[in-house]
């Protein structure tokens, strides 16, 4: 049994939905620059991969038409190599990093990529609506139907966690990003895109024109507890904010995933190993906690215990469930989210998954880790994680 | 607002363009009304009346000047003139192409905004059909537009074959300032003419642009050719030119691309809702122009015809015309004819250098005219010199003033503490401290120095000019100038003419208004003139409704709900809750049958006056700008809730709502009644540009027009019978239940009454 490596990682920067640099951007375009990417970096021939693995939360309109596929040839790949685009909303990104390395143990092929693509400014606001809900589910399970916003709030007030424990960790996010990007550690994920850009001018108005968007669009520099226990609670009498929750955010990333034997024969640099990966599913109107069950899954199957983790990713969709899984889990806080997350750096939500395992990888290789766990919560009720062995330079 | 200034300065480019609504026909209408019969054609009317269109020839081409008032403004009449124009040219073989242009100061304002909503309006030729027949004609037409082209005027422009400018000239769709959209064809042949980003802009914002800036864009179609100078021979020079030339081009015929129209409108419609929140017609005007990015010319013509014909209904639009008409009558005064001679108003005295004699100062200033303030003591002229250079200093940094404006600003301030310095301006405004006894001191001293002619104003916001009047020996030069803070910034300015205030003076004070900028409205002397007495009433009824079991926060956000700036609450916690409390204290006095609620001296006598103290209705933290609901607060309406016997209920939105809203709806119909304002559209532009009432909503009056004023009075009855309300108050004032009862409106009155 040949087990997978991934052997590059390539994002673009993720810029602001709607006033950001990609709020006119395809996302066949964000996301072939991203893959053109990763196959350069990874040093392979493009006719060489099987499948194009694209995650995405919301696969309609910009980002539909199977996604995938138009990456593929958007990012240059011959029309040999398919394409296919996985949703398991927020965890789409890790969700297609799996399937690729399962494909590779199972024999059935080599070489894949795999990553995700959501662009929030083109898709969101125009999303078919038709038919949306199931009567019965509406009718039993209502909380299916939730937004994320109310589900965060539901687990602050189930868990009892303060507004204050929130905005300290919303703050300490930025700082740490802020502190990471200063340091050039997002420097060998990112791929800086050039693209047109709408843009509302104070002279000229509503105009388009062209922006190079080489950094993520959401870190603020100088953020402090204070002023972020100052901004408005996004509900009236709430305690999730603006400062406290992750950005809205587009853009994409991809990885190359090969078999081990296949880096050998072509002397790839592999930048870790995929070790296991596990879903579990939770209650949809607290799906924010998904991670505690998930994560205990798969280390209990690959026989780990939580401390056998040397650098976790925790997706921050809200700090609220950050803080409880963290707690739940038994994760140190000095090995969480080290650099940052989804509150400073944005979360187009298909894209992630990809993001974390990436820089995972790469700040564990600068750490001396040896295992990093990739996790995050789910919309509907669900948690996944995926652990990955650092592989040294 | 940005809005409110932008529709302002949109009445003052098109200051002309209409008749007046006072009920006075103008010229135009006059002309109109002989030509609403079709038989006769214009070309065989009455000697004796003005032509509105004329036609000439020079040599081989037909010239058709549009001349019909300041602005050239296409009513019915002129239209048919114009068509006939076209069809003379068309029959006349010698004639080989045809002019169009416009006589005086404008090729063409647009639309006669009169006939908006009248049969006249589509009476044809109709505009539509009018650009038909300058699209379809055989001979070449071009138009000749110089100085202004705006709205009609420039779609018919569009509709023309070929377009000669002028530099200087002024380019607009301003429709959607009025909430509408552009109705004639200018958002499908716009985006043609021009690239689709441009258009967009022009018709969503309706701000105008230069001819020479718009003549550089690449690959525009709009301007063939821009001149320097008169336009008329070069447009004739160019007709002779392109005379021979088929086929003719059309506008029409040219496609509007966009490379990304899906990802650019979706951008734009976003942009242009968040900056013009219930205002229905901007986005309708993104849907327009990408309608002529995506469909067949003749459907997108049919689209605009139904978003034109819809927005013309809406509510929105009412309000915005309203406000239209009403800014240009409050400039107006019945007995004050136009030919009231003025006094030169060259030299500006200040007495009082507080805030509101700086923000009066700096109004004059900013107008390049040249004030010497006047205190009692130096260290309070060296504070309010101070203050003005910081607002100036304030403005440079932020890039919104040049550097040697400012210091030429201040070179025209002087300052001084002896009346004899002062002695020689034209109009001194007081603004010192709101006392009796201190105003009489500084008018009496005024009377002594003041040059005779000397205009003699008081800023007082609830004394009775009168009586100030009175302290002087010349109550004829005497006026009140409400200014409201800040006053370099806030529009209104209520000019409250006393019982003997001179016709020259109210001339002379309403065209200083114009001259700094300000919006005048003329109140009569009665406690608190038209804003203020109103506002007291609001202020009473969400008292009362804390009282009786809304929290101020409730109240707040129903009024913001609404639209209003901002609710009662956090108004009074930035105005001072002390400067209120001394007004109740003098009313508890003078009009001690007025009941009032006591939580609002309880909120003083706890210290909280406001933003200025950290505390008021709502507690202040520094460097946080969201007012936070204050414990203390709560705990004090509750016991005064208690001591007082309420049980608390919870009151729906609606009903605060009505409540504030009609509070001055009835305070405003009585001081319709006592002839304090002179219309109801007085009332309302006291509201829009003074007290932060939704510009989409017209004002109070226009507001319960709308409603129905049937409606009104019968939510009125039903407070009156709320035993913790003021059921005296709550009787409808007797011109309120006069015109409920015929079914009429206040502003119908204002047109035909006026």
């Amino acid at each position: 049994m040949s087990s997978a490596v991934i052997v590059s990682t390539a994002r673009t920067p993720f810029a602001k939905s709607w006033k950001g640099g990609f709020n006119m951007t395809h996302g066949a375009t964000l996301g072939g620059h991203a893959v053109r990417a990763a196959v350069e970096r990874a040093g392979i021939e493009p006719g060489a991969v099987e499948d194009v693995l694209m995650g995405c939360a919301n696969p309609e309109g910009a980002t539909g038409w199977n996604i995938a596929r138009q990456i593929g040839l958007r990012a240059g790949l011959p029309p040999s190599v398919s394409g296919v685009t996985v949703n398991r909303f927020c965890s789409s990104g890790l969700q297609t990093i799996a399937m690729a390395s399962q494909r590779i143990i199972a024999g059935e092929g080599d070489v894949y990529v795999a990553g995700g693509v959501e662009s929030i400014s083109c898709v969101q606001n125009q999303m078919n609506q038709h038919m949306f809900v199931d009567s019965w589910l509406d009718e039993h399970k209502p909380e299916i139907y939730w937004p994320m916003l109310q589900t965060a709030e539901t687990v602050a007030k189930r868990y009892s966690i303060p507004r204050d424990r929130m905005d300290e960790y919303g703050a300490a996010s930025q700082q740490k990003a802020c502190a990471a990007q200063e340091a050039g550690r997002f420097i060998d994920e990112i791929v800086g895109v050039t693209t047109t850009a709408a843009v509302a001018d104070p002279a000229l108005g509503v105009r388009t024109r062209e922006v190079t968007v080489s950094v993520d669009e959401g870190l603020r520099t100088g953020t402090t507890v204070d002023a972020v226990k100052g901004i408005r609670s996004a509900v009236p009498g709430g305690v999730i904010s603006a400062g406290n929750a992750s950005q809205f955010s587009d853009g994409a990333g991809a990885c190359v995933v090969v078999s081990e034997s296949y880096a050998a024969r072509k002397n790839l640099k592999p930048l870790g190993r995929f070790l296991g990966f596990a879903v579990a599913g939770c209650e949809p109107d607290e799906m924010g906690i998904g991670p505690v069950f998930a994560v205990p899954r798969v280390l209990e199957r690959l026989g780990l215990k939580v401390g056998d983790i040397d650098l976790w990713e925790l997706n921050e969709a809200f700090a609220v469930q950050v803080l409880y899984c963290a707690d739940r889990l038994g994760i140190p806080m000095d090995r969480l989210n080290v650099d940052g997350g989804a509150i400073a750096v944005g979360h187009p939500y298909g894209v992630s998954g990809q993001r974390l395992t990436g820089h995972a990888l790469i700040e564990g290789r600068r750490r001396g880790a040896k295992r990093v766990c990739v996790t995050m919560c789910i919309g509907g009720g669900m948690g996944a994680a995926g652990v990955f062995e650092v592989i040294a330079a | 607002m940005p809005v409110t200034v932008a529709l302002v300065d949109f009445v003052r480019q098109v200051d002309g363009l209409v008749a007046s609504p006072d009920g006075y026909a103008t010229l135009a209408q006059i002309r109109s009304r002989a030509f609403r019969d079709p038989r006769r054609s214009p070309w065989t009317r009455a000697e004796n009346i003005r032509m509105s269109a004329h036609y000439d020839t020079n040599g081989a081409v037909a010239v058709i000047t549009i001349d019909n008032g300041a602005v050239n403004s296409m009513d019915f009449a002129t239209r048919r003139e114009i068509a006939a124009g076209i069809a003379r040219a068309e029959d006349d073989a010698k004639v080989t192409a045809i002019v169009l242009t416009g006589a005086g100061k404008a090729f063409s304002g647009g639309a006669d905004i009169n006939e908006f909503g009248t049969p006249a309006m589509m009476g044809e030729p109709n505009l539509r059909s009018l650009i038909e027949i300058a699209e379809a004609a055989t001979k070449p037409v071009v138009a000749a537009i110089h100085s202004l082209c705006m709205g009609g005027g420039l779609e018919l422009a569009l509709g023309c074959h070929y377009r000669v400018a002028a530099r200087g000239t002024r380019i607009s769709l301003p429709e959607v300032k009025i909430g509408l959209v552009p109705g004639a064809g200018g958002t499908q042949r716009l985006p043609r003419a021009l690239d689709v980003e441009t258009a967009l802009n022009m018709i969503a914002t309706g701000e105008p642009v230069m001819s020479e800036v718009l003549a550089g864009l690449p690959g525009q179609a709009l301007i063939d050719k821009l001149v320097d100078g008169d336009v008329l021979p070069a447009a004739v020079a160019f007709a002779n030119e392109i005379a021979g030339k088929r086929p003719l081009p059309r506008i029409r015929d040219r496609k509007a691309v966009h490379k990304n129209a899906d990802g650019y409108f979706a951008f734009a419609r976003l942009t242009v809702q968040a900056m013009a929140k219930n205002m229905p017609a901007p986005p309708r005007c993104v849907d327009m122009v990408e309608a002529a990015v995506k469909q067949k010319f003749d459907d997108g013509l049919a689209a605009e015809r139904q978003a034109f014909t819809a927005l013309l209904q809406t509510p929105e639009h009412n309000a915005l015309r309203h406000a239209f008409f009403a800014e240009r009558a409050a400039s107006k005064i019945a007995d004050v004819p136009a030919s009231t001679p003025v006094r030169r108003i060259a030299k500006v005295a200040v007495i009082g250098a507080g805030t509101m004699g700086g923000g009066i100062s700096m109004c004059f200033l900013n107008a390049g005219i040249p004030v010497t303030v006047l205190e009692m003591k130096q260290e309070a002229l060296d504070r309010g010199t101070a203050g003005i250079a910081k607002t100036y200093e304030a403005q440079v940094k932020r890039g919104r003033m040049k550097p040697d404006k400012m210091a030429e600003r201040m070179a025209l301030l002087a300052t001084t503490l002896d009346y004899k310095a002062i002695a020689d301006a034209d109009l001194v405004i007081e603004a010192v401290f709101e006392e009796i006894g201190v105003k009489q001191k500084v008018f009496e001293a005024l009377d002594g120095v003041m040059k005779p002619g000397a205009i003699l104003a008081s800023n007082t916001s609830t004394l009775d000019v009168d009586k100030i009047a009175a302290f002087t020996k010349r109550p004829q030069d005497v006026v009140g100038l409400h200014f409201f803070s800040p006053a370099n910034i806030m529009k209104l300015l209520e000019v409250v003419r006393g019982k003997d205030t001179a016709k020259d003076v109210m001339a002379t004070v309403m065209g200083v208004a114009k001259t700094i900028g300000k919006t005048a409205v003329v109140s009569g002397v009665c406690d608190g003139f038209i804003g203020n007495r109103m506002m007291e009433q609001y202020i009473r009824q969400a008292l009362f409704m804390i009282d009786e079991g809304a929290s101020p926060q409730q109240v707040d956000k129903a009024a913001e709900a609404f639209g209003f700036a901002m609710g009662p609450f956090r108004v009074s916690d930035l105005a001072g809750n002390d400067i209120s409390w001394a007004i109740r204290k003098r009313r508890y006095a003078e009009q001690p049958g007025m009941r009032y609620s006591k939580s609002a001296d309880l909120l003083c006598e706890m210290g909280r006056f406001g933003q200025k103290t950290g505390a008021g209705w709502y507690d202040y933290v520094p460097g946080q700008r969201d007012p936070k609901v204050s414990a203390d607060v709560t705990a004090m309406i509750d016991k005064h809730r208690k001591d007082i016997g309420i049980t608390p209920r919870k009151l729906p939105d609606t009903e605060i709502v009505q409540r504030l809203v009609y509070a001055l709806v009835n305070e405003g119909a009585h001081v319709l009644e006592d002839k304090i304002a002179a219309r109801a559209s007085d009332i309302d532009i006291v509201y829009l540009t003074g007290y932060g009432f939704p510009v989409w909503r017209g004002g109070p009056m226009c507001y319960a027009d709308a409603q129905g004023l049937f409606n009104v009075v019968r939510a009125m009855r039903d407070f009156a019978r709320n035993p913790n309300d003021d059921a005296a108050f709550w009787t409808p004032a007797p011109l309120l239940a006069r015109l409920a009862n015929e079914g009429r409106t206040f502003n119908a009155i204002t047109t035909t009454d006026a």
